[in-house]
């Protein structure tokens, strides 16, 4: 069965038309009919108290002699009367004299109990015992019976007349409701559309058409302002993502042509053999600084494209064995000068993984520079990578400093350092990790660490295995 | 087959990179021609095609894309070998880019000029 909650407002709208048809009217037809009863059961109690008054009257002799067949005749007139069902005449003992029926039989022993004067009303007849008096003297009682069939008889056409109104009306109230009805339902259903098509098509352009001056109308006003203020955001939010976009590789662009000029110099300077030990020296810092700036440019650069969703992953089936081997390479002078012990494992037991090479590449460099960084000199790295129900584990762990528990949660937060890596050294933007997690994220794949402080880190990363691997 | 003697056409607006660039090439051997525009770059190209074009994308008056474009379209330099060098990172230039066709697209900051000259050396050996 329908709810009433699930009916749409026109439905809605015709049941409440519907109901209230169907209440006023059961009610009407209940009040008159009961009007009607009373009028009716009036009437039935005079008649018949006419009636005894009649046949008491035409009675006395009968009794005064007790002549059962002069009674006998008086009552069996009373077949004229329809309704009259029995009657019976008591002497002044209250001995039945006579009796009558009209569905026949004979005797007196169905007469009762003689009783004082009174009528009334028993489930589905109306009983009258009536005192006989000549003069003052009490001659005998009349007990009349009438069925009350008179009464089922209007009840039931009272009802007739009360289903085909019902019907009548109910089917006039069907038809002006679904014609009426739509000065209320219309607007609402219109609203409903337009804020369903706002919301399917993000075109906050659309507004509701007015069409009545009451309440709704003045939803619908309401309804368009709030859609006029959403559209005004939305174009705001727009332009400032618009500009953020265009600031951020105008600015990528302008901090690399210079940070370019710096390494290119210094390259070309560091290349001149006769130069004293300690220039050099100093040469090499200042490459090493303008590397690192290029390096937060262009982490700042990836997470601006990721966050935008500009950037476009170009994953490729990549063996993270070669690639961590490679970022090794290239980091291997930092090690060197730290003195730290890096080994590998496991670089045999994992299929390749599907991930963007070039981007991910980013993701592993930043994690072993940092295990480089936050580690002190003669520290153990150790890198390792397994297989385990379908994802490959790739995890790098070091003796270094730690990561403060308190911290552990909000490492991964762009511009987030933890507070003790000022111990070791400042550089850094706090935005390494937070590309790592986005570019680990970006692959399908999940990072996290574990550490204690003091005693190290590790950083864990799962990626499930690459198609046709697995 | 050697390098020496091959001409160079180096397209670059900032004279520090140009400098830089232009000196490093021509330790390494090759012989190094300047524009600071793209329409220098058309002119120059256009007198006598090199062996290779080093081509800025940013740049005044005419970009690096449009140079390439105009490069393409004309049978006299339509096979000079490109190398695009720019620091800019929009992906709908890298499309295009890629779509007319360059032999070589290095981010300057992320280059070394060693890694250049290898680059370079190799592309014109074959």
């Amino acid at each position: 069965m329908l709810r009433y909650s699930k009916l749409s407002i026109n439905q809605k709208l015709q049941v409440i038309v519907m109901a209230v048809v169907a209440v006023v009217l059961i009610l009407s037809v209940a009040a008159f009919a009961a009007y009607d009863v009373t009028i009716l059961r009036d009437s039935l109690r005079r008649d018949l108290e006419t009636l005894a008054e009649i046949v008491a009257a035409n009675s006395t002799a009968a009794l005064s002699f007790a002549d059962q067949n002069a009674a006998g005749e008086l009552l069996s007139a009373l077949r004229a009367k329809r309704h009259l069902t029995a009657a019976c005449l008591y002497l002044a003992d209250n001995k039945p004299l006579a009796s009558y029926q009209r569905q026949g039989g004979s005797g007196n022993s169905f007469c009762p109990q003689s009783e004082p004067e009174g009528i009334r009303f028993e489930p589905s007849r109306l009983i009258l015992f009536h005192q006989v008096m000549l003069g003052n003297r009490l001659v005998g009682t009349l007990y009349l019976e009438s069925d009350v069939e008179e009464m089922r008889d209007r009840l039931v056409k009272f009802g007739r007349i009360a289903g085909v109104v019902l019907l009548g009306a109910s089917l006039t109230g069907l038809v002006l409701a679904s014609k009426l009805q739509g000065a209320i339902s219309t607007p609402i259903v219109h609203l409903a559309r337009t804020a369903r098509r706002v919301s399917a098509e993000k075109d906050y352009s659309i507004r509701a058409v007015r069409r009545t001056d009451d309440e709704l109308g003045g939803l619908t006003d309401d309804f368009n302002e709030m859609l006029g203020q959403i559209q005004r955001q939305d174009a705001d939010l727009k332009s400032a993502l618009q500009m953020k976009s265009d600031f951020v590789s105008f600015a990528t662009h302008q901090l690399r042509t210079p940070l370019a000029g710096i390494k290119w110099s210094l390259e070309l300077a560091a290349q001149d053999a006769a130069l004293a030990e300690e220039t050099a020296s100093f040469i090499q810092d200042g490459r090493d600084s303008a590397q690192r700036l290029i390096g937060m440019v262009n982490d700042l650069l990836d997470i601006s494209r990721i966050e935008s969703g500009k950037l476009k992953l170009s994953p490729k089936e990549t063996s993270l064995a070669e690639l961590t081997q490679s970022v090794l390479k290239d980091v291997s002078s930092q090690i060197e000068k730290q003195r730290h012990q890096v080994t590998i494992t496991g670089m045999g037991e994992i299929p390749p993984v599907l991930i963007d090479p070039q981007l991910f590449r980013q993701a592993i460099l930043n994690m072993v520079s940092n295990a480089i960084k936050y580690t002190q000199p003669e520290g153990r790295i150790g890198i390792h990578m397994s297989r385990q129900n379908g994802l490959v584990r790739w995890a790098i762990e070091d003796t270094g400093i730690g990561i403060p528990k308190a911290e552990q949660a909000r490492i991964f937060e762009k511009f987030h350092r933890a507070e003790n890596v000022y111990k070791l050294e400042t550089e850094g933007t706090g935005l390494g990790l937070h590309l790592v997690k986005m570019i680990v994220e970006k692959s399908g794949g999940q990072i996290w660490c574990e550490s204690e402080e003091g005693k190290g880190s590790t950083f864990q990363l799962t990626l499930p295995v690459g198609r046709g691997n697995s | 087959m050697s390098t020496n003697g091959k001409r160079l056409l180096l397209v670059e607006d900032d004279r520090f990179l140009r400098r830089a660039c232009e000196i490093s090439l021509c330790r390494q051997g090759f012989e190094v021609s300047l524009a600071t525009d793209g329409e220098e770059a058309l002119r120059a190209v256009r007198a006598e095609p090199p062996d290779l074009i080093l081509l800025d994308i940013l740049m005044p008056k005419l970009s690096g894309i449009e140079v390439l474009r105009a490069l393409r379209a004309d049978a006299n330099t339509q096979a000079v070998p490109v190398i695009i060098l720019t620091n800019s990172s929009k992906e709908t230039d890298v499309r295009e880019i890629q779509a007319l066709g360059v032999s070589g697209y290095f981010v300057k900051a992320d280059l070394s000029l060693e890694e250049l000259g290898h680059q370079v050396e190799q592309l014109l050996e074959y």
